[in-house]
């Protein structure tokens, strides 16, 4: 099933967030949005990240991610992410 | 005292535009410029879309074909930009070794705008720096401006409104949720021109002589009027064609 969520983070920018899950576990991610991630490749490597994590691990995953890699975030944070695909945010 | 390279502003192409900010960012960050900044406009109108963005969310591909509008994704992360007659466009590239600008990035956007908004004051206008990327008079943004470190460089890259034709902003499909944010209800609502605040167009050529002027002082370098290498021209003809493929523009 696909989901798609938004969030426009307050004082920051909007992120989109596309998941494609089967029975929990996340197959496809693509974020996108007006945001600034340094360096640019690691977006991908945040999406590959969550590829295989079930929908109630994302949060823990990112942070994971955030041990493993420098990835500087502007106008959002990995946690909106998760906000997103936790349907924490306004939707679509 | 260490000179900034200046590039006299020049009108070129959308993907030649792109393509050379690209190309002067890895010049100058491989140390073979020293830190410049290049003053231009769009040959062509022209969407440019942030390195994330989905194209088809963005843009009304439709209108753009019609108007004759390119669409071009840029290095740099960041919003949608209609680039019309009426901006003024910049990009400043130096060293991404921390002696020009701060490591930190939203430091460093006050940092580079700074002598945009003193630029804007010079006219006559109350500019403020608007974090994180946007330069506002009176509550509506008359700059943006966006960033990428790569390439051992600070590439930021943005725009000064000096006018616009609104009706072709109907080539952005703006957000609900962005606007609403922002406390507006369509594109136009947020974006004002030097030609409205100042009640008349400032030349072009004169604003980025300016520009050029509060760079220098802003940042303690000597201003030195120049030209771009022969590599970077021929590195700027190699990367158009990327600039110009499907598989860039349509890459989310």
């Amino acid at each position: 099933m696909e989901m798609v969520g938004i969030k426009k983070v307050k004082g920051g920018k909007l992120i989109k967030v596309r998941v494609e899950e089967e029975g929990g576990i996340i197959k496809e991610v693509k974020i996108s949005g007006d945001f600034f991630v340094h360096p640019e490749d690691a977006i991908e490597d945040i999406e590959k990240s969550l590829k295989g994590v079930h929908l109630s691990k994302v949060r823990e995953a990112l942070r994971d991610f955030a041990m493993r890699k420098t990835v500087r975030t502007v106008g959002f944070a990995l946690d909106d992410i998760a906000d997103v695909i936790e349907g924490r945010s306004d939707g679509i | 005292m260490e000179g900034l390279r200046v590039l006299r502003f020049e009108v070129q192409d959308p993907f030649y535009n792109m393509a050379l900010d690209e190309a002067i960012a890895r010049s100058v960050g491989g140390g073979e410029s020293p830190p410049t900044l290049r003053l231009y406009g769009w040959a062509q109108r022209a969407v440019s879309l942030g390195y994330f963005q989905e194209i088809l969310e963005e843009v009304d591909l439709g209108f753009c074909r019609e108007k004759g509008i390119e669409v071009v994704r840029r290095i740099t992360g960041g919003g949608a930009v209609l680039h019309t007659e009426g901006e003024l466009t910049y990009s400043f590239a130096v060293k991404d070794d921390g002696s020009y600008v701060p490591e930190d990035i939203e430091e460093s956007y006050k940092r580079i705008c700074s002598p945009i908004v003193a630029c804007i004051r010079r006219l006559g206008a109350e500019a403020v720096f608007r974090p994180i990327n946007d330069i506002e008079v009176a509550g509506k943004k008359v700059s943006g401006n966006a960033q990428t470190r790569r390439f051992g460089a600070v590439l930021q890259h943005g725009t000064l409104l000096l006018s616009i034709d609104y009706s072709m902003l109907r080539a952005l499909r703006p957000r609900v949720e962005k606007l609403r944010d922002k406390g507006v209800s369509d594109v136009g609502g947020r974006v004002t021109t030097l030609k409205e605040i100042l009640k008349f167009e400032p030349d072009r050529e004169s604003v980025a002589d300016i520009l050029a002027e509060e760079f220098g002082k802003s940042l303690g370098l000597e201003l030195r009027y120049g030209r771009i290498t022969d590599k970077e021209r021929e590195l700027a003809r190699d990367l158009v064609r990327k600039y110009r493929s499907e598989e860039w523009t349509f890459r989310r």
